[in-house]
């Protein structure tokens, strides 16, 4: 029994953290009553620069498993690599972040435009080509589905929020909480709904603790689900509680500090979701 | 609780996410696409030399990434076995290779190697015997 490649792993939970905000990126200029869209463009090509480099990390982590003991990583095991489903799903990712880059480069616009958000959801939907979704028990297309929901609901709900206290003025945080609020609701409804349904796919049962605790699959998977409780205590106690207290004058840089403390919790999450990726469901056994 | 020890515990918590997730991958993971039957049979003996090894999977095998060897074991000394090109076969879940002549009675040894749609990369090696 081999062990998950760390490297792989890790580049794996920096794609997924890119995309999340590359998507945050394209939302904020909603949110904000100034919508610097020029600032979101520079957030959301950095983070498209950043799951490049993730996705280079990823073909060379995986085509290194190629490799024979003894052996160095050859050009032609890339070649090969590429040539597989899993190769083809890698170009696929890269095209979409190659989009994004172009499409932010290309708009000057005083706003993000559809297009441009168009296009990160378009990163989200490839994100699952290279994963346990393809190999879905009921079908590739399900499972690519339900994974690109995932991803475009903790986008939505992390990716904006992290994208909102990167790029928010103190004045305006407030309202753009407002307007936050329902996006987080949506965001987060859609990543708990397909949450469930994906792991009911992949486990067999319902993510239930007796279905959770009779894997490393599913022990794995239940770290996942305390931090995501977590997250959504502290999701809700920003909605209901600090965010009226800062409309009501009260310190942005509470506000901030704890907001970052639910983003840091979530990539956290992302890490968790990252190892699952790799490792073998007991469904799949 | 102050907000600094908050993120100092946040912080830590991070990490441990990230090493419980990693203890726990390091113990647990095996990959998806796996061994479901072979020609010759896994530890089998045959008694006329085969025309090809053939591997049957739990998933469709990638071609492209997918290796065969043959070795020949005399004692604790190994020899390759010259081998055809790893193909598909009328089954999709199926590989083989060809045996280009005859082998000779004795020890084989099977390597082999693929993935599955999910690019996850498996290796195995089992045994047979030409009597």
């Amino acid at each position: 029994m081999s062990g998950v490649p760390v490297g792989e792993a890790l580049a794996l939970w920096i794609h997924l953290t890119a995309v999340a905000l590359i998507v945050g990126a394209t939302v904020v200029p909603r949110l904000v009553a100034t919508p610097r869209a020029d600032r979101a463009r520079r957030l959301a090509r950095t983070a498209g620069a950043v799951a490049l480099a993730a996705l280079l990390a990823r073909l060379l982590a995986a085509s290194s498993a190629l490799v024979e003991p003894g052996a160095t990583l050859q050009v032609a095991d890339v070649k090969a690599m590429l040539g597989t489903a899993w190769g083809r799903g890698w170009t696929v990712q890269v095209c979409s972040i190659l989009a994004v880059l172009l499409v932010t480069f290309d708009s000057n616009a005083g706003t993000v435009t559809l297009r441009e958000r168009l296009f990160a959801l378009g990163a989200c939907v490839a994100a699952p080509l290279t994963g346990h979704a393809m190999s879905f028990p009921a079908g590739a297309t399900v499972g690519a589905g339900l994974t690109a929901l995932h991803v475009l609901g903790a986008s939505l709900w992390i990716g904006t929020l992290g994208a909102l206290l990167l790029l928010s003025r103190p004045a305006e945080l407030p309202a753009a909480l407002k307007r936050f609020a329902p996006v987080a609701l949506a965001g987060s409804g859609v990543l708990v709904a397909s949450g469930v349904v994906a792991s009911w796919g992949t486990l067999g049962a319902l993510p239930l603790p007796p279905v959770l605790l009779a894997s490393e699959y599913g022990r794995t998977l239940a770290l996942k689900l305390l931090l995501v409780l977590a997250i959504v205590a502290m999701g809700a106690w920003h909605w209901r509680k600090a965010a009226p207290r800062l409309a009501d004058g009260g310190p942005d840089t509470a506000f901030r500090r704890t907001a970052w403390m639910e983003v840091l919790l979530a990539v956290a999450v992302l890490a968790v979701t990252a190892f699952l990726g790799l490792m073998e469901p007991p469904g799949h056994m | 609780m102050t907000a600094r020890t908050l993120l100092g515990a946040l912080g830590a918590c991070t990490l441990l996410s990230v090493a419980g997730g990693a203890a726990a991958a390091s113990v647990a993971a095996s990959r998806h696409n796996r061994l479901v039957k072979a020609e010759p049979a896994v530890e089998g003996t045959v008694s006329a030399s085969p025309k090809q090894i053939r591997l049957w999977f739990k998933e469709a095998p990638e071609a492209k990434v997918s290796g065969i060897t043959l070795l020949a074991v005399r004692g604790k000394d190994s020899t390759a076995v010259p081998l055809g090109p790893v193909h598909g076969t009328d089954a999709a879940t199926s590989i083989a290779a060809d045996l280009p002549k005859p082998i000779a009675s004795g020890r084989y040894a099977v390597r082999w190697r693929t993935s599955g749609k999910d690019g996850h990369v498996i290796r195995g090696q089992f045994g047979f015997t030409l009597q």
